[in-house]
């Protein structure tokens, strides 16, 4: 029964989240868009707002709870834990940085980080969609299941982390350039004030993460290939991120990269994340065993 | 309950008081620049600017882009790197991506780009850099916390970036006794009493949770500069040999001193039914020492290594192999032993070179999958040569058949197959995870166990004591919600029903003797 039901549970799970995060996306828009929006989400000023806002944030929770069932369904399916290839990651990524948005903007009232993070979430899904599905039994140097479960687990929620800090840079600019312009959008934005330190707060979940998977990675290379550091292009370029977020963490000390420069960094932070995690497909690594 | 937040405001017994130092211990304070700008002393600046927040932050990003370019080009192989042919035909494949940029890029280090000159010197920039940060701030940090209770006389003023969380509570205790339910609902909560000012003053508490996550950043940084120094001794200590190839039934020094040499019991593969890669494959091993068997009959896995004395024997490949016996024209064996196979032709045959007694041989076996008319099941081609001559000569040679050929008489014994290993011995490999462990230990005490300071102020005011608490300055999250926790706790214990003269006293008594 479980060969069967579990891997076809994890499937239906996947597209109702898609469609509770595409539901969350156009509340989300509608939020923005609409006069109500406008009003800065305020329950005296605009109730309509509000109930969008609310709204949203469920169909986020909601997308969670199905991707968390479909991630469990598939894992108790393949009997290891579901990071072994390039569809089973890009779940956990989009997971995580709903999970992850989540968490940091608690008690925050504007739609903030949920609105940009199912966005983006739902375009990882969809890519992931587009990848091979099938279950298949790990590659020798996979069958590790407590440090695929270690590595690979820090990474989905560093890359989750990352992807919810740059919701959180991206938000600023946008209202940044809402002020500026005196768009009145700026007013359904959260402030950049709150934009920073939503991105912040991500980042200190991210940046320990990130370095437990460098860490974590190291470990299991050096008892599976024999040597912890091997200057492998995803290696090295999980690398290059962590060094990028720690210039982030470094100069955000200094008042004077609070602000659009600190954002900018966490944008370039972000495409690091990208390219590494797309990099299975075009670095001749030993990380080349992803199902493409 | 009488609570009042003042948000950015500023209490009037707060007014005019300095603003505190922030907190991490690493972070350059506002102190340290005003010292900086009065120094005129040449030393003094540079020992300043090397362990400076901006100097860290600008290595940082110049590693980081390194490692991207790193990524990004192609590096070059091991064994590219040691010899001057290799690295020519490997530039010239480099030549038709990069056209004429490849010899600037070369000349750069760009497809090498960890052993570069630039990037070392970075490395070692970063290494003094942190060493001298650390050596600067870590008085500081260890100092603070080993001080005794110091006498609180006033309460933080918040930071420059953060919002400043203040409230006020109004009590119906005597002031004596709000004092010391403020003490023991701190307590409750977490805090530790960290300074206090003496009894009959003002009540001034300064209370603290984790107060060891102030090491975190201190333990990073050390981490990270542990990490650079073993990586350093790593690269000229120990050894790694990749891709050891030995066949089944042979047997191989491992040499670098160790004495050590190494068997191959047999080989086992299994192979995923559904698609043509291999699920598992299994080294059986023995270990010798002076001709006397150290580990015996160890299966070595890709996850799975076997380990003597610091030297470590890893899965990392296999392939075809043969076994064969050679006899020079005068009658004497040559070689008797397997041969590995690690190459694949452009016939999708599989290739190996063996060099012995003066002569070489090519030996090409037939294809694994599908037919093959040049080498049929059960053959193998053989092209044998006189060491630095191209006079060859090529004959097939069946199996468990000897076969004449340039000069030498050729037996294919039998197939075989060969393992890939890597053989390893890195004695600095602890400290590089010990740094490791220290860098994300420390991170994560920093970012996920922040330390928490709350400062309580008792104020007498006309209708009762007023408690003002204060959250210190933090840059962790969680902030507010802490502060609000604590800020409940203290609203519901100094509104509650006075247990009043008892626990005053006794609270008075051990901050007494506390002091």
């Amino acid at each position: 029964m479980n060969q069967e039901f579990l891997p076809a549970a994890a499937l239906y799970s996947f597209y109702v989240c898609i469609a509770a995060l595409a539901a969350g996306a156009l509340t989300g828009w509608a939020l923005l868009l609409s006069p109500a929006g406008w009003a800065g989400g305020r329950s005296e000023a605009a109730p309509s707002a509000e109930f969008a806002n609310r709204l949203g944030r469920w169909a986020l929770r909601a997308g969670l709870a199905a991707l968390s069932l479909s991630l469990v369904a598939r894992g108790v399916a393949a009997q290891r834990p579901p990071f072994g290839s390039q569809y089973e990651f890009a779940i956990a990524f989009a997971w995580a940085a709903l999970g992850v948005a989540l968490v940091v903007e608690r008690g925050e009232r504007r739609p903030g980080l949920w609105f940009a993070a199912s966005v983006a979430a739902l375009l990882v899904l969809v890519y992931a969609s587009t990848l091979p599905s099938a279950l298949l039994p790990p590659v020798p140097a996979l069958q590790n299941r407590p440090l695929l479960a270690l590595h690979v687990g820090a990474a989905v929620l560093a890359y989750g982390a990352n992807a919810a800090a740059f919701a959180g840079a991206a938000m600023y600019l946008l209202q940044r350039a809402a002020l500026r312009r005196r768009w009145r959008l700026s007013r359904a934005l959260p402030p950049l004030r709150t934009s920073d330190e939503l991105s912040y707060r991500a980042v200190m979940i991210g940046f320990p993460m990130l370095g437990a998977t460098l860490l974590f990675g190291s470990w299991w290379a050096s008892i599976a290939w024999g040597f912890y550091w091997n200057w492998d292009p995803k290696e090295t370029a999980t690398l290059a991120t962590w060094l990028v977020y720690g210039v982030y963490l470094h100069a955000r000390i200094r008042r004077s990269w609070q602000g659009p420069a600190g954002a900018w960094l966490l944008v370039l932070g972000f495409a690091l994340t990208l390219f590494t995690y797309a990099g299975n497909t075009f670095f001749n690594s030993l990380h080349s065993y992803s199902g493409l | 309950m009488r609570t009042h937040d003042d948000g950015a405001a500023r209490p009037h017994h707060l007014e005019g008081r300095p603003k505190p130092a922030k907190g991490d211990g690493l972070s350059d304070r506002p102190t340290a620049v005003a010292r900086r700008r009065s120094s005129p002393d040449p030393t003094v600046v540079l020992w300043r600017a090397l362990g400076s927040i901006e100097l860290c932050a600008a290595l940082l990003g110049l590693l980081g882009a390194a490692s991207l370019a790193a990524s990004l080009l192609p590096q070059m192989p091991l064994e590219v790197r040691t010899g001057a042919s290799p690295l020519a035909e490997w530039l010239l494949g480099r030549r038709e991506q990069f056209g004429s940029l490849t010899p600037w890029m070369q000349a750069m280090s760009l497809f090498d780009v960890a052993h570069s000159w630039w990037f070392r010197l970075l490395i070692a920039t970063l290494g003094v850099s942190l060493s001298v940060a650390v050596l600067r701030r870590a008085p500081a940090v260890l100092g603070a916390s080993g001080r005794a209770v110091p006498r609180a006389r006033r309460s933080p003023a918040g930071s420059r970036s953060q919002a400043r969380l203040v409230r006020t509570i109004g009590s119906s205790l005597a002031e004596a006794d709000a004092r010391g339910v403020v003490v023991r609902t701190l307590r409750s909560l977490g805090y530790r009493l960290e300074a206090a000012s003496a009894v009959g003053e003002p009540a001034v508490l300064r209370a603290t949770r984790r107060r060891w996550a102030r090491y975190g950043s201190l333990a990073a940084h050390v981490g990270l500069l542990l990490v650079l120094c073993a990586s350093v001794v790593g690269a000229v200590t120990g050894f790694r040999d990749n891709n050891v190839m030995l066949v089944e039934g042979s047997t191989l020094p491992i040499g670098h001193g160790t004495g050590l040499s190494l068997r191959n019991d047999g080989f086992t593969p299994s192979w995923r039914p559904e698609v043509d890669v291999a699920q598992d494959f299994t080294t059986l091993t023995t270990l010798l020492k002076g001709g006397n068997p150290v580990v015996e009959n160890h299966a070595v896995r890709v996850n799975a290594p076997l380990r003597y004395n610091g030297v470590t024997v890893h899965q990392a490949s296999f392939g075809p192999a043969v076994e064969l016996r050679l006899t020079g024209a005068d009658g004497a064996p040559l070689f008797s032993g397997g041969v590995p196979l690690p190459n694949v032709d452009t016939a999708g045959r599989p290739w190996g070179v063996l060099s012995t007694g003066g002569y070489r041989l090519e030996i090409v076996a037939p294809r694994l999958n599908g037919t093959d008319r040049e080498t049929p099941a059960g053959t193998m081609l053989v092209t044998v040569a006189m060491e630095g001559r191209a006079v060859s000569a090529s004959a097939l040679a069946p199996q468990g058949r000897p076969t004449a050929v340039g000069g030498v008489l050729v037996e294919f014994v039998r197939e075989r197959q060969y393992s890939g290993l890597t053989i390893v011995q890195e004695p600095a490999a602890p400290f590089v995870w010990l740094g490791a462990l220290l860098l994300l230990l420390g991170t994560s005490a920093v970012f996920y166990f922040p330390h928490r300071l709350v400062w309580a102020t008792v104020v007498r005011a006309p209708d009762g004591p007023q408690v003002v608490v204060e959250a210190g300055p933090s840059r962790a999250m969680g902030r507010r919600q802490e502060f609000d926790r604590v800020h409940r706790g203290l609203a519901r214990a100094l509104t509650s029903p006075p247990k009043r003269t008892e626990q005053g006293a006794a609270v008075r008594r051990a901050e007494e003797r506390q002091s």
